[in-house]
């Protein structure tokens, strides 16, 4: 096997690399049959490119291109030798060339479509060719937030029965008393008005002048229930609980407009926030009207 | 070009969060009835791949406007000059617990920035206001008020006259109603405050609209997915007795409804988060039981593993091997009917013997089991469009819900708007598709489901 091997490779490789062993002389190829066989192989391209198929003339004037000057046959001249080169530049760009184009074209449209298609078919794949093809958009923030749970509504003192109107002092912060027909009538409720829209001096002339006029009596403080306690107002009823004595109660009551009724969660809302001043002589009243807002 | 900024501030409890929470998109934004949730100021920049788009700032309440204004207005400062003022204040009071929420809220506006003034339009309009709304004034910044109704009262006429005295631009913005075309809308009159920030700002309303496609395209497939698997999914199970207990096929039934009930909560889950909302707990009813006239059910021996078809073949293959053998032993003379009829005997006896087959045991092994296969759903099952409704009304209402609200998201109380009928076409359409999966569920038609489905949740 060894042997035959050899051979065949030696006969191979002196085939292809002697022109002169296998055409000119040792095999002594017809010249007509290499013309046929020459025919054929151009045959895609002859009509196009006439000269790249050799014609029976120069086959049979290049067929022995060994022999030395002088011989019985004519000398192969560069001219003549030279009329092959479209022959072999044809051959090398249709059988060579060309094929590996198309093969390497279809091969990589073939597999761009093949992955393309099975990728496709995955499931989830579109969500994520769409999400891939999609702008990243955020918006929240990276600081970190403290959930403020509500209050247990439980732990709200017990209001007393206090019926408003018999209150003796009335104080109503930021003209709440207008929101409410029944504190509206200053002949009926005289009402001191602190807050907006005075400015802070006139708020402290006025508190003197009320604490001097009740220096020992319970003031209800008017409020809207729909505005929740600012700071400001919890500094007025540090003010007033200085200028009162201590076990002096002060009650708050956050009134609804006339149209509608204070919302039990308002009222939650003011308990709650009072409760900082851990006061316990400050007592928030309810009317008797209050609805669920939900 | 300079990015937007937006401070948003206003008095306590009037919906500041609830706003940047509506626009940010962002349904972890602390919002509470509680006032002072929120005690600093929190950034909410809006990028696009990185890049910031516009800014928005959720801010304290004012809480000691008066005062603040009061120090202020001390300065006897001329109108070019009240922003140094301004940052005086912060400066010299951030130290001190006392103006701690006014510090908060008023340095954002340190830097070049637009102030959006919230305020509640369900309730009157009281003179408290006219102090903050004299600070935002001494900033020097553009403003624009948005009137925000939290409750069912309306003031807001009221409001609007009052705010047209301290700000160039008022809006009415329902924080908790506003669906997309409402926010992109707001953003759009953002611009008006400032027209260098124009080109971002229609940017981003470019790129959030981009995005609310590429979502509801989403949203599509996850409901062609899901209406996909449902309509091709089987229970194949084997057993060992016959006939099959009556409760291992009901047992068999609820399982099958409950893998259908599976499917139907993870795609209800995926398009929330799909659509930003990460914390939304639902009021739901059940996927309607099916009933057993819906569901293709089948029993079948198996012996060896092999149906009865499967075996007959091989006790055919068996025979005709050894009538094939006695006709090579006489020499071809019976005309190979030696083969033929050892095939039909082999085929004959493997069929009769079958039954007996299956219930020899081996070592308590049985030889035979029983093959029960249940699903698919059949196509005359209104089930498929019971799904799909509800699948509707679900995407319905999250894609339009603000990431401002809090409460459960109610899918029992069903409104028509939520599910309008769907046209001839579409619906015939939609028919064809599902009896299709019947034959077969290809990706080309699972594709076809979700562009009919996206056609359908687009309008």
């Amino acid at each position: 096997m060894f042997f035959i091997g050899i051979t065949l490779g030696f006969l191979g490789l002196f085939l292809s690399t002697d022109l002169a062993f296998a055409w000119s002389t040792t095999i002594e190829v017809n010249d007509s049959w290499l013309h046929r066989a020459t025919r054929l192989l151009t045959l895609p391209f002859a009509s196009i490119i006439p000269s790249a198929a050799p014609s029976l003339e120069l086959i049979e004037s290049t067929r022995y291109f060994r022999l030395d000057d002088g011989g019985y046959i004519e000398k192969i001249t560069a001219e003549k030798a030279g009329l092959w080169w479209p022959f072999v530049l044809c051959m090398l760009s249709f059988y060579g060339v060309l094929p590996r184009l198309v093969c390497c074209v279809l091969a990589h449209y073939c597999l761009k479509h093949h992955l393309g298609s099975s990728f496709k078919t995955l499931p989830g794949a579109s969500d994520v060719l769409a999400r891939m093809r999609s702008p990243i958009i955020e918006s929240i923030t990276r600081d970190q937030q403290e959930t403020v749970p509500d209050s247990d509504e439980s732990k709200t003192p017990a209001t007393p029965g206090f019926d408003p109107q018999s209150a003796k002092a009335f104080l109503s912060w930021n003209k709440a008393h207008l929101a409410s027909a029944d504190f509206r009538d200053p002949e009926k409720t005289p009402v001191t008005s602190i807050g907006a829209p005075h400015t802070v001096e006139e708020d402290k002339t006025a508190l003197d002048a009320f604490t001097t006029q009740h220096a020992k009596v319970s003031p209800l403080i008017l409020t809207k229930s729909w505005e929740p306690p600012t700071g400001e107002f919890l500094d007025l009823v540090s003010e007033l609980r200085k200028r009162l004595p201590s076990h002096c109660p002060i009650f708050i009551l956050p009134i609804a407009t006339d149209n509608d009724q204070a919302y039990l969660i308002d009222i939650a809302i003011w308990k709650r926030s009072l409760r900082k001043l851990a006061d316990p002589y400050l007592t928030v009243i309810q009317q008797s009207k209050e609805k669920d807002r939900l | 070009m300079s990015t937007p900024r937006f401070v948003v501030v206003g008095p306590p409890n009037k919906g500041k969060s609830s706003i940047v929470a509506t626009l940010a998109r962002d349904d972890s934004v602390s919002i509470s009835r509680t006032p002072g949730t929120t005690a600093v100021y929190h950034e909410y920049p809006m990028t696009v791949n990185g890049e910031i788009q516009y800014v928005l700032f959720d801010t304290p309440g004012f809480q000691r406007a008066r005062p603040v204004l009061t120090w202020l207005k001390a300065s006897n400062a001329n109108p070019s000059e009240r922003p140094n003022v301004i940052r005086r204040f912060v400066e010299e009071h951030e130290a001190e617990g006392k103006y701690l929420d006014e510090c908060e809220l008023l340095s954002p506006m340190l830097e070049p920035c637009a102030i959006l003034y919230v305020v509640d339009g369900s309730v009157p309009y009281g003179p408290e206001y006219e102090a903050e709304m004299e600070i935002l004034k001494w900033t020097g910044r553009p403003r624009m008020a948005l009137i925000n109704p939290i409750g069912p009262s309306n003031h807001i006429q009221e409001w609007k006259t009052a705010l047209g005295q301290f700000f160039n631009l008022t809006r009415v913005f329902d924080a908790l109603s506003a669906d997309f075309q409402r926010q992109t809308e707001l953003l759009a009159g953002l611009g008006e405050l400032d027209q260098d920030w124009k080109p971002k700002l229609q940017s981003a309303i470019g790129h959030l609209t981009i995005e609310r496609n590429s979502r509801l395209d989403r949203a599509s497939r996850m409901i062609a997915d899901m209406l996909t698997e449902m309509l091709t999914y089987q229970i194949k199970k084997d057993f060992d007795t016959d006939p099959i207990p009556k409760s291992s096929v009901e047992k068999e039934h609820k399982a099958f409804e409950k893998h259908l009930h599976g499917l139907e909560k993870r795609c209800r889950l995926r398009i929330e988060e799909l659509y930003d909302h990460h914390r939304l707990q639902r009021v739901e009813d059940q996927l309607p039981a099916l009933q057993e006239s819906s569901l293709l059910s089948e029993e079948s021996w198996r012996v060896f593993g092999l149906s009865r078809k499967a075996l007959a073949s091989l006790g055919a293959t068996s025979g005709a091997l050894v009538g094939g053998a006695l006709d090579m032993a006489v020499g071809g003379s019976a005309f190979l009917f030696g083969t033929l009829i050892g095939a039909s005997a082999g085929a004959i006896s493997t069929l009769l013997g079958s039954r007996k087959l299956v219930k020899v045991k081996i070592l308590n092994f049985p030889f035979g089991k029983k093959k029960f296969l249940l699903g698919p759903i059949q196509k005359k099952s209104q089930f498929p469009y019971v799904v799909f409704n509800r699948a509707r009304v679900h995407h319905h209402l999250v894609a339009n819900r603000a990431h401002a609200l809090r409460g459960d998201l109610d899918l029992t109380l069903i409104k028509k708007d939520h599910c309008p009928e769907l046209p001839g076409k579409q619906l015939r359409a939609l028919d064809a598709l599902f009896k299709k999966h019947h034959k077969e569920a290809s990706p080309e038609l699972r594709n076809d489901l979700g562009t009919l489905i996206r056609e359908i949740l687009q309008e």
